[in-house]
């Protein structure tokens, strides 16, 4: 069994986390650029903005090999003990939604792997591949329930898409907990669709950050699109 | 062929190699059809599989390349475990630090319009990929790092070149393809 993890060190984890998030993946609008030239535009025609001032890159700290081992070990101790305490089930598999979850999945097995406990993972498309197979999931599902996770939890649409990927594609009993690095809503502590109940556990939320334009922590990713528009004094 | 070869093999072989009771399928483009698909997804996400493709890719670069001194880099989302995974593994297993940065297929729609994910340095990328055919992936991972001025390592690395010999990427791109097996060993 995976042993138990020191408070301390944890502790000192979800700092460095915090860190890295707040220094390397949050981009915080300046609130003197025009709109036009580069802020950030909202997912859907309804979400768009003028005051959207924040953005979450957390792909960046998904490609980083000693946070990715921060967050599984907080992720898989914190599985376990539920597990432990007959919360959660004897045996679970991962699953996520697409790229963003894909990460996170690769990192909690190789994280198991250290303490010789096997444990299987896939991933869902969002659509259908249109050809081939035309298949839903990559990798190969098991019996197991599933534990869902992705990088930041804002409606929860994609633990949904899981849910009915995984029932209706799969015949796949959703197990109890789901597992985010950011969770955008405070008081989001379960999420209720359909008839499933599944609790969500955070490192964070988005109050946990300072998301207020800040020179010293300003930067703009180098291949954004527009960043010709830039003004020179943003370089 | 060491153990870690023979046993990636054989998962290709079972897990990865679909042949349809209709022997039809139908292909990307309008027209096409396969009678066969490599499908390597179904074994990348296979914690031993994965290893074993760390433990190659480590003999393989320290054979053919020397050094270990760039950065890997994909094209979304086929490459995305091995993205993740061999930096992970390498740490774990060698105490080999290597960056990794995704090359999305399009600019995001929406935000900062980004094409890139992660974090690129100063170093050379090296291009991964679980499957080389057409090397398209290959080109536009090739034609995105030369636009955003990021130095490019003289190789590629696949873990299944699918043609019997190796590939022509002179047609595409001037690099030597680095893979872990052939159709042909298959």
């Amino acid at each position: 069994m995976i042993p138990k993890l020191d408070e301390k060190l944890k502790n000192d984890m979800i700092e460095q986390l915090h860190e890295y998030i707040d220094r390397h993946c949050l981009f915080r609008c300046n609130p003197d650029v025009h709109y036009n030239e580069c802020c950030p535009v909202g997912k859907l025609p309804t979400t768009y903005r003028k005051d959207m001032s924040f953005q979450f890159f957390l792909r960046r700290l998904t490609h980083n090999s000693k946070m990715m081992t921060f967050v599984s070990s907080l992720f898989i101790h914190d599985l376990f003990d539920k597990m432990e305490q007959g919360l959660e089930y004897p045996n679970v598999q991962l699953c996520g939604l697409e790229s963003s979850s894909i990460p996170i999945m690769i990192a909690m097995q190789a994280y198991c792997s250290r303490f010789n406990i096997s444990i299987n993972s896939f991933s869902i498309r969002k659509e259908r591949k249109s050809y081939g197979l035309f298949n839903f999931v990559d990798g190969i599902p098991t019996e197991a329930p599933v534990v869902i996770v992705d990088d930041i939890i804002n409606s929860g649409k994609s633990i949904m898409n899981c849910i009915d990927c995984c029932k209706y594609e799969l015949n796949l009993k959703p197990a109890k907990n789901s597992y985010s690095i950011i969770k955008f809503n405070n008081h989001m502590e379960s999420l209720k669709y359909k008839e499933n109940v599944i609790d969500i556990t955070s490192i964070f939320v988005v109050n946990d950050f300072n998301i207020k334009y800040d020179e010293s922590k300003y930067w703009l990713p180098k291949d954004c699109e527009k960043i010709e528009n830039k003004r020179a004094d943003y370089f | 062929m060491n153990d870690d070869v023979i046993f990636i093999k054989n998962m290709i072989r079972s897990r990865c190699m679909i042949t349809p009771s209709h022997n039809i399928m139908f292909g990307k483009l309008p027209g096409t059809r396969y009678s066969r698909q490599y499908y390597l997804a179904n074994a990348l996400y296979d914690q031993r599989f994965l290893e074993a493709v760390a433990r190659q890719f480590y003999r393989t670069v320290e054979q053919e390349i020397g050094h270990f001194d760039f950065q890997i880099t994909g094209r979304e989302w086929s490459s995305c475990p091995l993205l993740t995974g061999l930096p992970i593994l390498l740490k774990q297993l060698y105490n080999i630090h290597i960056n990794s940065f995704l090359i999305k297929r399009e600019r995001k729609t929406y935000g900062l319009n980004n094409i890139i994910e992660g974090c690129p340095n100063q170093l050379p990328a090296l291009i991964v990929d679980d499957l080389c055919n057409s090397t398209n992936s290959f080109y536009h991972c090739e034609k995105t790092l030369a636009a955003e001025d990021i130095p490019q390592l003289e190789y590629i690395f696949a873990i299944l070149n699918k043609h019997n010999s190796n590939i022509d990427t002179d047609k595409y791109c001037k690099k030597k393809a680095l893979y872990i097996i052939s159709g042909d060993q298959l």
